[in-house]
């Protein structure tokens, strides 16, 4: 699990939906939830993600739809069988992406390599308040 | 509005403890009443029946059924009572249970009618099932049109496809009949479906109490979607790792990465979390 600890900015409601806004070294974070009665702007909380719910993208252009878009650097590639995973660095915090090895075939990923990360808001909980 | 305000040492197994509940309760209110074995919600209706002894008050509105002088009898206090083993006068007819209690032959047609007992009404009780027993049992605790229904695990014996249409029929009873009632149950949709307020007793004290989606709804961080189990086993695929998970009567499997997986261990009572957005339902 990737840990990030982030500070409240904003809530956007709709009824019992909300999408909370977040800032966590200097980057802005996007949460989709459920009513969440004890969350107020300015609080601090752990923000955690799956391994799996991350995707890597090497020199990318263009539009995407994922709302979270982090810069990190890749630290190292553990390839076994059917699955990889990639160690990284964003800010000083290690972050760990899991995908198949045939997602990032193409991609060359090597040590040191400066990438984006897509989270969607709906793969972002908060694991703690703090 | 009812008022209750009592305490009382328990000898439990383990240990003493002291039942101490404070509660008010509104006229008409549907109240389930959980918490583990032995945490004091049998002799909470006990003591509300008048069966068993406690120091303190029980008001139900402007009757006093207990303070320092007075501790109403039993059959005074207007209480139905309907417990898990049906408890039905095996030597009498259904109708005649009924009868028994008060001597109202259209309000026992009436409530035989809403149960769909009807036809039952001169069977021995030992002809009937599980439920059609339960049925005449809740008939019964209502024929003296009591102030207050209390109900120990009432549908617990019963099995699921049963215990649904009892809860249907408590549901048709109580919104034509009104009754204060207060229902011990382990089971969430019971408590869900029935309740407008969910009490929760653990060692004789109350630590929840509201609606029953705000008591029931087991959320982890801002995870809506969350269940405890029982670590059973943890094994390494390529480069992840799959928890596998006791929850209930079913197995469920978990992925989780290396460094989750270090701070696990088989055995251990986990929490098994995901957000709202990702089950799906088929």
């Amino acid at each position: 699990m990737n840990y990030l600890v982030a500070k409240v900015i904003g809530l956007e409601n709709s009824e019992n939906l909300t999408i909370v806004e977040f800032e966590a070294e200097g980057d802005f974070l996007y949460m989709m939830s459920l009513e969440l009665p004890n969350i107020k702007e300015g609080m601090m909380v752990k923000l955690a993600i799956k391994p799996l719910s991350i995707a890597i993208a090497k020199r990318f252009s263009g539009s995407f739809s994922y709302s979270n878009k982090l810069f990190a650097t890749v630290k190292e590639v553990k390839t076994g069988k059917l699955l990889c995973s990639v160690k990284l660095d964003f800010k000083g915090h290690e972050f760990e992406a899991v995908m198949s090895n045939r997602a990032i075939a193409n991609m060359h990923l090597r040590a040191d390599d400066t990438v984006a990360l897509f989270i969607k808001a709906s793969d972002i909980f908060i694991k703690e308040i703090l | 509005m009812i008022k209750i305000d009592i305490q009382k040492m328990l000898h439990g197994s383990n240990g003493q403890m002291n039942l101490q509940v404070d509660l008010n309760i509104n006229e008409g209110d549907f109240i389930a009443l959980a918490g583990r074995s032995g945490s004091g919600k049998t002799t909470l209706l006990r003591i509300l029946a008048g069966l068993e002894n406690a120091k303190g008050e029980i008001k139900v509105g402007e009757e006093t059924w207990q303070d320092k002088l007075t501790c109403k009898a039993v059959q005074k206090r207007g209480i139905g009572f309907v417990f898990q083993d049906y408890a039905l006068f095996p030597n009498m007819s259904v109708m005649e249970n009924l009868l028994y209690v008060a001597k109202d032959r259209d309000l026992a047609k009436h409530l035989l009618r809403l149960t769909e007992l009807e036809e039952l009404q001169n069977r021995m009780p030992s002809t009937l099932s599980g439920g059609q027993q339960q049925r005449v049992s809740l008939c019964r605790a209502l024929m003296k049109r009591p102030k207050m229904l209390l109900m120990d695990e009432p549908l617990s014996a019963l099995d699921p496809s049963m215990r649904a249409k009892l809860q249907q029929e408590i549901l048709l009873l109580h919104r034509e009949f009104e009754t204060t009632t207060i229902m011990v149950s382990h089971d969430p949709s019971e408590m869900y479906r029935l309740a407008n307020r969910v009490v929760v007793l653990e060692n004789g004290k109350i630590t929840q109490d509201g609606s029953a989606k705000d008591v029931l709804l087991k959320t982890s961080g801002s995870q809506k979607f969350s269940f405890e189990g029982e670590l059973l086993d943890i094994k390494k695929v390529d480069v992840i790792y799959i928890a596998i998970i006791a929850i209930g009567q079913q197995i469920v499997e978990v992925v989780v990465s290396e460094n989750e997986a270090k701070s696990l261990h088989v055995g251990q009572i986990v929490r098994v979390g995901t957000k709202a957005f990702a089950p799906t339902i088929s």
